[in-house]
């Protein structure tokens, strides 16, 4: 019986990972700008969920439960041991991604990314929420209204705004498309 | 009226649409991590799993030394316990027993000492059960 329920259980915390997981990424990197940090964010707010499950904490709408952790933890995040301790902080690595040559092509477009990183985070946050909804997860209107909690005209006008600040510093910088 | 390049300032500020679109696909997909990771669970203790470990007799080498041990402690009891019960008996049953019969003075403590006195209960004709006290005076 109890086997039964614990299979259950973790079924059931399977299926949230599946469905919601890559929002809670979408958050955590829009805060810091790097899918390792937002991996780890991800994986520490799911096993709070699981947590709170073990401590019989009944959570109505694990969804949202889920976005609020992330969301704390990514701002926790600035006050942990990792960057205290003098690890770099994520954005002096802007477009470095592996010590092996890359073609010139690779090479461009990794310069290019790097541009755009930088460019990203002078933004601000609910700009780079949005962006990373709408194009990592590919998310249209309705779904990023859910994820923020806002109406879709509020989303539509947010996300107009923020390409058009994107654009505007883009611009600034000579960077426009992939090379 | 066409362009064969246009000038990238122009360039940017007159389509910015479908190649920022472009860009940035290309470029949050690529943080994305690939393939997805897998929940990290919580370890099987903190399921309520039984934890079975490996190698148990590798993990604790002295369980069954003490196990045997305690058998021959055991044994050992058992044998001391029914010599000393043997003994007790040897005394003979008119004896009285002593509490310090191993004591070299044992005999002039108990002379010294007030009159022993053995109870019994005995059934009579009757069929009444009747208390008999012995008083030993060794004097």
């Amino acid at each position: 019986m109890a086997h039964k329920r614990q299979a259950d259980r973790t079924a059931e915390f399977e299926a949230l990972y599946q469905r919601h997981s890559r929002e809670v990424w979408a958050l955590a990197y829009a805060r810091w700008m790097n899918a390792d940090t937002a991996m780890d964010i991800t994986q520490e707010a799911f096993l709070r969920l699981w947590k709170q499950w073990e401590d019989g904490e009944e959570i109505l709408n694990p969804r949202a439960w889920l976005l609020r952790v992330a969301r704390n933890l990514a701002e926790d995040y600035a006050k942990s041991a990792f960057r205290r301790n003098g690890t770099h902080p994520p954005q002096t690595m802007n477009g470095v991604r592996s010590h092996d040559p890359l073609p010139l092509e690779q090479l461009e477009r990794e310069e290019t990314f790097g541009q755009l990183r930088a460019v990203l985070e002078q933004l601000a946050k609910p700009d780079r929420e949005i962006l990373t909804l709408r194009y990592a997860l590919d998310y249209d209107t309705n779904q990023i209204a859910e994820v923020l909690a806002i109406a879709p005209t509020a989303v539509h006008m947010r996300l107009s705004r923020a390409r058009q600040r994107l654009a505007e510093r883009l611009k600034a910088q000579g960077v426009g498309q992939i090379p | 009226m066409r362009f064969s390049e246009p000038p990238p300032v122009e360039r940017a500020g007159k389509a910015p649409g479908d190649e920022l679109d472009t860009l940035l696909r290309a470029f949050f997909q690529s943080e994305l991590p690939h393939p997805w990771p897998a929940p990290a669970l919580p370890a099987a203790e903190e399921q309520g799993r039984p934890v079975v470990p490996l190698t148990p007799a590798a993990a604790h080498p002295w369980v069954p030394v003490r196990s045997r041990l305690a058998l021959a402690a055991s044994v050992g009891l058992l044998l001391a316990g029914s010599w000393f019960l043997a003994e007790q008996f040897q005394a003979g049953p008119g004896d009285p027993p002593t509490a310090d019969w191993h004591h070299p003075h044992a005999a002039k403590k108990d002379l010294d000492g007030p009159p022993k006195v053995i109870e019994f209960l005995e059934q009579g004709e009757d069929g009444t059960t009747k208390l008999r006290l012995n008083l030993w005076d060794r004097r």
